[in-house]
């Protein structure tokens, strides 16, 4: 009898324990300890020697017409050496499967609102956000499409690839994520990359400001809010160069007002941030030392490990193309063959527009048009919430969209959204197949017309010598200001007016200037006949400008001197927004600190540079002034949803108004400050906060300031970066901010015989925290170095 | 003797069911020893414990030393700061106290009968 009791209690304890390390324990992060930790299945298998060496294998699978030569090189980028199109995209499915597996599926399990079927119900939330926007509903449109051409196939391949390495997989080499998480991969498909296109989408295209513009219309005015949140602004630089003539007959368009909306109560949801932007330029053989042109391309993305991005060479018998791709999407983005290069900066214009929609029943399935009702369709989303029952929920489609802001109970209130990405017409994928085998300015022409959203500047340029950039995406067309703010959806006169005809869009061949560019900003002078404006309430300020004037004085140019460029740290906003400042201080009246921060800002040259004191005072004092100057906005928004004026309103008014009623504090009501009074202020406050700051030990030079974040995908601290010290600021060319940056940097130089091109992104080929290569790129990144980009020759 | 012997045969039987079973086959396997070996319940708790720590330590070792010191000093962080030496360490320690719970169950279960 003992003995049975002996027996059961020591089951009891050894089952428990199986059970309890075979888990994750509930409410915490911890992961299944037994699974993670056994040296046979868990993290201990994740290891990965780094391999600085080249190395060549190949690929051999049913799928596969031949085998497929991959030679890695020291970095661990593959050159593709395959027979047919389908066979190198099939291996470019393998080998992004092989290093960034985890990648591809949060990256497309986020995008559909499935994170919870993995994370629990902390994501929840988020999910219905995710599939209330449609971005599901806007992938399957996008699928669709693809379906309809040849190249489909392609993304087959490239499917086919994938899944061809998750089949071999076992246990033991699951991605380390998977493991902490406890879930296993699962089968690629067509509509995953069609999901993490409209991820980038969504990145790039998905912010707006209507909701804020129009409660600040209905707070302040209409002049007011004209004078504060201006679209246009005195020396624009704008992409096209202002002597383009736009010399087309442009669609008629109705000079109505839509009737305005009252105050939306609404809370604004998260927004891609609005410092995302990117460089890219081309400078024709007349203004470089060699007589050939120079593509130049830095897409400033949010900066993760792994990186967005991830570097390849694919050579097929009819192209050889070098360059980077998305992990999930076929084809090389940005990058260049033996004749071609071509990049890509997001455009900007605001795509999204809000329609208030007038319920006339309790279940909300009928709502007014012109009068008359209209149906919504109603689609059931399911949520697969790991440990709970599964949630259901409903969205809405109106014909303008899904309605994404509900408003429980109330029949006129609720928000739908109208996004280009959600049914855009274009093929994006064989935009890009199409680019990485053009040849001559006819077919970057050809290709680029598939290209529909997120709208991208595409610049090019080729060895013949020609360079061009156009203003590429579905851009709708609409009246004056029509959709700046929330619309009627009762009204079919809200609707847009189709889109810009594609070979109306602004595009520059070849100007005389000698160079195309572009940095975000205002796609062209204000003759453009269509009306447009920014997502973001205002287009780049200070890179396109700062870029222009430089490229229109460099001659003789090397590559040396584009990567100096792309490293520029010139700020123009703090070139134009100190002396103004400096000008209203008394130097009498400062104390010490004060006096030595007047100064050191006296002597600085406005570059973000490592060592340089100036920015973190500028910066500082500027962010001070800002707060003080828009008090009243700040009042205000604690209640509703307003937009905030753009830095370049603020520096205006500093300059030419610095009587503006807007300097005048709210809390002083015997007095009306101006911006002398506003600038002092702020100054003395900065001083103060900085001098608590060096107090505490930290030595007055940027880089100890500027804090730059290179998280893990997954926020795992352990797997992310934190700890680089660089230069540069998001107002500069070199445009590093918090967690964001230039996410590749190229320089294509063309030559007579093949390009010699030039590369780096922060970050490493293996999306594995084991491996070597996981972040080796992250130093030589952050000190502005290259590497050489190598178009290998068919062997 | 029995006990040498014991925790060679764990190890041999531990490494080979590993490369089929999921990461419990230690449990198993020690389980079935510890039966065979029939030892009383302390020495056989022992016995499971040495082998599956030796196991689990040896194996996170090799890999160690194989490439993996990398993910072993990231996993570290992500544990709150441990070294690698210490996560074969507890690698082995978490292992061996399965092990020796499976084993003495085992030998427990032999003495039913």
């Amino acid at each position: 009898m003992k003995i049975i009791l002996k027996f059961g209690l020591s089951a009891i304890i050894c089952l428990f324990f199986t059970i309890l390390l075979d888990n994750p324990i509930p409410g915490t992060p911890i992961p299944p300890l037994g699974k993670v930790l056994n040296p046979f299945t868990g993290f201990w298998q994740n290891g990965e020697q780094k391999q600085g060496k080249q190395e060549t294998v190949y690929l051999e699978h049913s799928e596969l017409t031949k085998k497929v030569k991959i030679i890695f090189d020291q970095r661990r980028v593959p050159h593709i050496f395959a027979e047919t199109t389908e066979d190198a995209l099939f291996a470019q499915g393998y080998l992004l499967a092989e290093h960034r597996l985890w990648q591809m599926d949060i990256s497309t399990r986020s995008s559909s609102g499935r994170l919870s079927e993995i994370m629990g119900t902390k994501t929840l939330k988020r999910d219905q956000l995710q599939r209330r926007r449609g971005m599901v509903f806007a992938a399957e449109n996008a699928l669709d499409n693809w379906k309809k051409s040849p190249e489909f196939t392609l993304v087959e391949a490239y499917t086919n690839g994938v899944n061809a390495f998750i089949d071999q997989l076992q246990p033991a080499d699951y991605p380390i994520e998977f493991k902490l998480l406890n879930y296993k991969p699962e089968p690629w498909t067509p509509l995953k990359t069609a999901l993490f296109n409209k991820a980038m989408a969504e990145m790039l295209s998905r912010a707006n400001e209507d909701i804020e513009m129009t409660n600040v219309k209905n707070l302040l005015g209409d002049s007011i809010t004209a004078d504060l949140y201006p679209q246009f602004y005195p020396n624009e630089s704008p992409i096209i160069p202002n002597d383009v003539v736009f010399d087309f007959t442009p669609v008629d368009l109705p000079k109505t007002t839509p009737p305005a909306i009252g105050l939306i109560e609404h809370k604004v949801y998260s927004k891609p941030p609005p410092q995302l932007g990117s460089n890219n330029w081309a400078v024709s053989g007349s203004k470089t030392a060699s007589g050939y042109p120079i593509l130049c391309n830095d897409p400033h993305l949010g900066l993760t490990l792994p990186s967005i991005w991830f570097e390849l060479q694919i050579n097929t018998p009819t192209s050889n193309v070098y360059g980077v791709c998305l992990p999930g999407v076929p084809g090389i983005v940005i990058g260049f063959n033996e004749t071609s290069a071509w990049g890509v900066t997001n455009v900007g214009h605001d795509v999204v527009d809000w329609y208030k929609i007038n319920w006339t029943d309790a279940k909300k399935e009928k709502y007014l048009v012109d009068g008359k009702e209209e149906s919504a369709a109603l689609k059931v989303e399911a949520y697969k919430v790991k440990g709970q029952e599964t949630v259901y929920d409903t969205v809405r489609y109106t014909r303008w969209g899904p309605v994404v802001h509900q408003y429980l109970g109330k029949l006129n209130k609720d928000l739908a959204m109208r996004w280009v990405a959600h049914n855009s017409a274009g093929n994006e994928l064989k935009t890009f197949l199409g680019l990485n085998s053009s040849k001559d300015y006819t077919d970057y022409k050809t290709s680029i017309t598939n290209f529909a959203s997120p709208a991208q500047n595409i610049v090019y340029a080729n060895k013949k010598g020609d360079i061009g950039i156009t203003v590429q995406g579905q851009l709708p067309i609409r009246t004056l200001d029509q959709g700046t703010t929330v619309q009627s959806g009762e009204s079919t006169a809200s609707d847009w007016r189709g889109f810009i005809p594609m070979e109306q869009l602004p595009h520059v061949k070849n100007p005389q200037r000698g160079f195309v560019s572009s940095a975000n900003q205002r796609s062209t002078s204000a003759n453009y006949p269509y009306p447009y404006w920014s997502m973001h309430g205002g287009f780049e300020a200070y890179r396109g400008r700062t870029l222009n004037q430089q490229l229109d004085t460099m001659e003789q140019i090397t590559v040396a001197d584009m990567q100096d460029l792309q490293n520029d740290v010139y700020g123009l906003k703090a070139a134009e927004a100190l002396p103004a400042l400096l000008a209203f201080l008394d130097k009498t009246a400062l104390n010490e600190p004060e006096r030595k921060y007047f100064e050191l800002l006296t002597k600085w040259d406005y570059k973000y540079e490592r060592e340089a004191s100036g920015p973190i005072l500028f910066n500082t004092w500027f962010t001070q002034f800002y707060k003080k100057t828009w008090d009243e906005i700040y009042a205000l928004k604690k209640n509703i949803e307003v937009p905030f004026p753009r830095n370049r309103r603020t520096i205006g008014l500093l300059n030419e108004e610095p009587d503006h009623d807007f300097f005048d504090l709210e809390e002083t009501t015997d007095r009306k400050e101006t911006a002398k009074e506003i600038a002092r202020l702020s100054f003395t406050a900065m001083a103060k906060k900085i001098a608590d700051w060096e107090a505490e030990g930290n030595a007055l030079e940027w880089s100890n300031y500027k804090k730059l974040s290179i998280n893990h995908i997954g926020f795992i601290p352990a797997f992310s970066r934190t700890d680089l010290k660089v230069e540069g600021d998001p107002k500069t060319l070199n445009a590093i901010g918090e967690t964001w940056g230039p996410s590749w940097r190229m320089i294509v130089a063309f030559g007579p015989g093949k390009p010699k091109a030039y590369g780096i992104y922060p970050g490493g080929q293996s999306g594995n925290p084991g491996s070597g290569n996981y972040d080796n790129m992250l130093e030589d990144w952050a000190n502005g170095k290259y590497y050489e980009l190598e178009l290998m020759d068919r062997q | 003797m029995k006990f040498i012997l014991g925790i060679i045969g764990m190890i041999g039987a531990g490494f080979l069911a590993a490369q089929i079973l999921p990461w419990w086959s230690a449990v198993l396997i020690s389980f079935v020893a510890g039966a065979i070996l029939n030892m009383n319940g302390w020495k056989s708790f022992l016995c499971g414990l040495v082998a599956i720590f030796l196991l689990w330590g040896l194996s996170a070792g090799w890999s160690f030393h194989h490439g993996s010191y990398i993910i072993a000093h990231r996993m570290g962080n992500l544990l709150g700061g441990v070294g690698g030496v210490a996560l074969m360490f507890i690698t082995g320690l978490i292992g061996g106290l399965l092990g020796g719970l499976g084993s003495m169950t085992g030998g427990y279960f032999r003495k039913i009968f």
